[in-house]
C-alpha cells in the first residue's frame, strides 16, 4: 500500500504512578494501557471493545494527544502526532477529530451552537464570516439540523440532538478521523440507531475513518470494519468483525460475545459466566492477565508466561491465548 | 435574555430599594438631594437635635459639633462608601480571578504557590497591616483600596480555583483541546464564562465587606484622610458625645448597617437564583 494507514499505533503504552504510603513515599504503577499496537486504513472503522477499567479511554486520549505516552507512538498519516511540528499540530487538530459520550457535559453551556460547532475552523483557519457562516450551517444540515438552530444555546436541546451538536462540530473541519468515544451509551435507545446511522452515512459521504469505542456489542456490529478486544490495558484479540463475531477465538472475547443478548429467542444460547472482577492493573496477575478468570486455562503456561499476539489463519485476525499454540 | 424578568420578580424588593435611598441615590446626586453643605459649620447651630427629638425640620437628623447637618454629611460619604466597594471589589476580583484561574489551570507548583500566598494574606490580620501602612505613607484614598484588594482577593483565588479544577476536566474542555483551541483561548472562552456568575455572586457578598473595612479604618483614622465625611469617621466623630448626642454617631451607624445588611441580602438571593449549588463561601 502507497499510502501510510490514517493511523498507525505501536507499541502504546501508558503507565499512571500514584503514591501511596505515608507522606507519598512509595510508588504503584498503574498499567492502564500496555504496549498495544494496530493500524487503521483510510475510510474503516475500529470498533475498541472491554470492560470498563481496561484502558479503552487512556488509549482514546493518547490518539487525540490529550494524554502523553509513556512510551510508543501514535502516527497520524504517517506522521508521529507527539514531535509534530507546530503547523503539522495545526493539520492534525483538524484531521483528527472527537465525539465524546455524554453530550451534556461536551457542549459549553455558557457558548451558542454555532460557536460550538464553527471552533475548529475559528482556531485553525482565517476564514471570513460569510464563508464561516456557510460551514456551519453545512455542518448542521449534515447532521439534521436547522441553519437557524445556530443561535441557540445547548440546554435547549435534547440529548440526541446535542450529540448531533458534537458530531457537527466534529465533520465541520472535514477530518480524516474521527474518534467516537461511546458515542450513543448516553442516549436514549430510541435515539442511537438515528445517530449510528448517520455515522454511518457521513462516513460514506465524507470517506472519514472511525475508531469507535463502545461497551454494546450492537453497536460495534453495525458500524465496524474491525474489532479489537482489551482486557487490563492490554489488545488480546483483534480481527475483522465477521469473524470476531462468528468464530472468536480468545475465551475473553467469547465471554464477551456471550453476554450479549442472543438474536432470536428460539435460539438462545449459553452465557459464558466470568468468575470474579477485572484484576487491579496495579498488580496485574502472572503470566497471562485473563487467566484467574478464565473458563479454557490450559495449564501453567498461562500462569507463569505472558501470551503474545499472534497470527491466527489470516494476517488481519490476531490474539494472545497460549490455546491452539500448541498445534 | 429570557432569565431577565425572572431575575427581577424573584429580588427581594426591600433590600435593593434601602440600597438605593441609603447608598446609590445619595452617593450619585449627594449636590442636589443633599439639603446643606456637608463642610460647611453653622456654629450657632452645633448639636441640634434630629427632628422628633427636639430639632426641626432644618436639621432632619440633627447637626454635629460644628454644627454640620448630619444628612448631609451621610449622602456625601455614602460616595466614598460606593466608589471605594466598587473599586476595590472590582480590583480584587480580577487580581483573585486571574491568579485562581492560573493556579487551577496550571495546577503544580504554581498553584501550590498561588495558594500559600492566599493563606497568608487570610492569616494576617488585615487592620494591623493598614495601620502599619497608615504609619509609613500615611492616610489615603489609594491606601484603602489597596486593604480592601489585599482583604479580598484570596476569597475570589479560592472560589475561582475550585471550580476551574472541575471544569478543566469536563469534556468540552477536552473538545477545545481536540480542536486546538490554546490554552490562553480555553481559559477565556471555556472556563471564564462558566464561572462568572460565581463571580458576581461572591462580588456581591463582598460589598458588605468592605464597607465595614472602609468604615473601621475610617473610624481608626487610616482610612479617608479628614475632612471627607465617610460614614467610618462620622461615626467616630460622635463617639466622645455618644451619651449626650448620640445622634452624632447613630445615624452614620445605621447607614452603614442598612446598607451592609441590604447588601447581604441581595447577594444572598443573587447567589440562590444563580446557583443552588453554591452554599456559603
Amino acid at each position: 500500500m502507497s499510502h501510510p494507514p490514517i493511523l498507525k499505533v505501536s507499541n502504546l503504552t501508558k503507565h499512571f504512578s500514584i503514591p501511596h504510603g505515608l507522606l507519598g513515599r512509595g510508588e504503584h504503577t498503574v498499567r492502564a494501557v500496555d504496549d498495544v499496537s494496530f493500524a487503521l486504513e483510510h475510510g474503516q472503522t475500529l470498533a475498541l471493545v472491554g470492560e470498563s477499567g481496561c484502558g479503552k479511554t487512556t488509549l482514546v486520549r493518547m490518539l487525540l494527544r490529550l494524554l502523553d505516552p509513556t512510551s510508543g507512538n501514535v502516527e497520524v498519516e504517517g506522521k508521529d502526532i507527539n514531535t509534530m511540528s507546530k503547523s503539522e499540530l495545526r493539520h492534525f487538530r483538524t484531521n483528527v477529530q472527537a465525539v465524546f459520550q455524554d453530550p451534556w457535559a461536551s457542549l459549553s453551556p455558557r457558548m451558542r451552537v454555532f460557536d460550538i460547532v464553527a471552533e475548529t475552523l475559528v482556531v485553525n483557519d482565517n476564514l471570513s464570516k460569510g464563508e464561516l457562516t456557510r460551514r456551519v450551517d453545512e455542518a448542521l444540515i449534515a447532521v439534521g439540523l436547522r441553519p437557524e438552530q445556530a443561535n441557540y444555546y445547548p440546554h435547549e436541546f435534547s440529548g440526541g440532538q446535542r450529540q448531533r451538536i458534537a458530531i457537527a462540530s466534529a465533520i465541520i473541519a472535514r477530518p480524516k478521523l474521527i474518534i467516537l468515544d461511546e458515542p450513543v451509551s448516553a442516549l436514549d435507545v430510541s435515539i442511537r440507531s438515528q445517530i449510528m446511522n448517520l455515522f454511518k452515512d457521513l462516513q460514506q459521504d465524507v470517506g472519514c475513518s472511525y475508531v469507535v469505542v463502545a461497551h454494546d456489542l450492537g453497536t460495534t456490529r453495525f458500524m465496524a470494519d474491525r474489532i479489537a478486544v482489551m482486557y487490563l490495558g492490554k489488545l488480546v484479540e483483534i480481527g475483522p468483525t465477521d469473524q470476531m463475531f462468528d468464530d472468536p477465538r480468545h475465551p475473553y472475547t467469547q465471554a464477551l460475545l456471550s453476554a450479549a443478548l442472543p438474536l432470536r429467542v428460539d435460539n438462545p444460547h449459553e452465557a459464558i459466566v466470568l468468575r470474579g472482577d477485572v484484576p487491579s492493573p496495579v498488580n496485574p496477575p502472572s503470566g497471562c492477565p485473563f487467566h484467574p478468570r478464565c473458563q479454557s486455562v490450559i495449564g501453567d503456561i498461562c500462569k507463569t508466561t505472558e501470551p503474545k499476539l499472534r497470527e491466527l489463519e489470516s494476517p488481519e485476525h490476531r490474539m494472545s491465548c497460549h490455546l491452539g499454540s500448541e498445534l | 435574555m429570557k432569565k431577565t424578568p425572572k431575575l427581577l420578580g424573584r429580588l427581594p424588593f426591600l433590600p435593593i430599594a434601602v440600597l438605593m435611598i441609603v447608598l446609590v441615590i445619595p452617593a450619585l446626586f449627594a449636590d442636589l438631594i443633599a439639603p446643606h453643605d456637608p463642610f460647611k459649620a453653622y456654629l450657632r447651630n452645633r448639636l441640634q437635635p434630629p427632628l422628633f427629638f427636639g430639632g426641626t425640620t432644618e436639621f432632619i437628623l440633627g447637626t454635629d459639633r460644628l454644627g454640620r447637618d448630619i444628612l448631609s454629611r451621610i449622602m456625601h460619604g455614602a460616595r466614598y462608601a460606593l466608589v471605594i466597594s466598587l473599586v476595590g471589589i472590582i480590583l480584587g476580583a480580577i487580581v483573585g480571578t486571574v491568579l485562581g484561574l492560573i493556579a487551577g489551570y496550571v495546577r503544580g507548583v504554581v498553584d501550590a504557590l498561588i495558594m500559600r500566598v492566599v493563606d497568608i494574606t487570610f492569616a494576617l490580620p488585615s487592620i494591623l497591616l493598614a495601620l502599619a501602612l497608615a504609619a509609613v505613607s500615611g492616610p489615603s484614598f489609594q491606601l484603602v483600596i489597596l486593604v480592601v484588594v489585599f482583604v479580598i482577593w484570596g476569597f475570589f483565588a479560592r472560589q475561582v480555583r475550585a471550580e476551574t479544577l472541575i471544569l478543566r476536566e469536563r469534556d468540552f474542555v477536552a473538545r477545545a483541546r481536540v480542536a486546538g483551541a490554546s490554552d490562553i483561548r480555553i481559559l477565556r472562552k471555556y472556563i471564564l464564562p462558566n464561572i462568572i456568575n460565581t463571580i458576581v455572586v461572591l462580588a456581591t457578598l463582598q460589598i458588605g465587606v468592605v464597607i465595614v473595612l472602609e468604615a473601621t479604618l475610617s473610624f481608626l483614622g487610616i482610612g479617608i484622610p479628614r475632612p471627607i465625611p465617610a460614614w467610618g469617621l462620622l461615626v467616630a466623630d460622635g463617639r466622645q458625645l455618644i451619651v449626650s448626642n448620640w445622634w452624632i454617631s447613630f445615624f452614620p451607624g445605621m447607614a452603614i448597617l442598612l446598607t451592609v445588611l441590604s447588601v447581604n441580602m441581595l447577594g444572598d438571593s443573587l447567589r440562590d437564583w444563580l446557583d443552588p449549588k453554591l452554599r456559603q463561601v
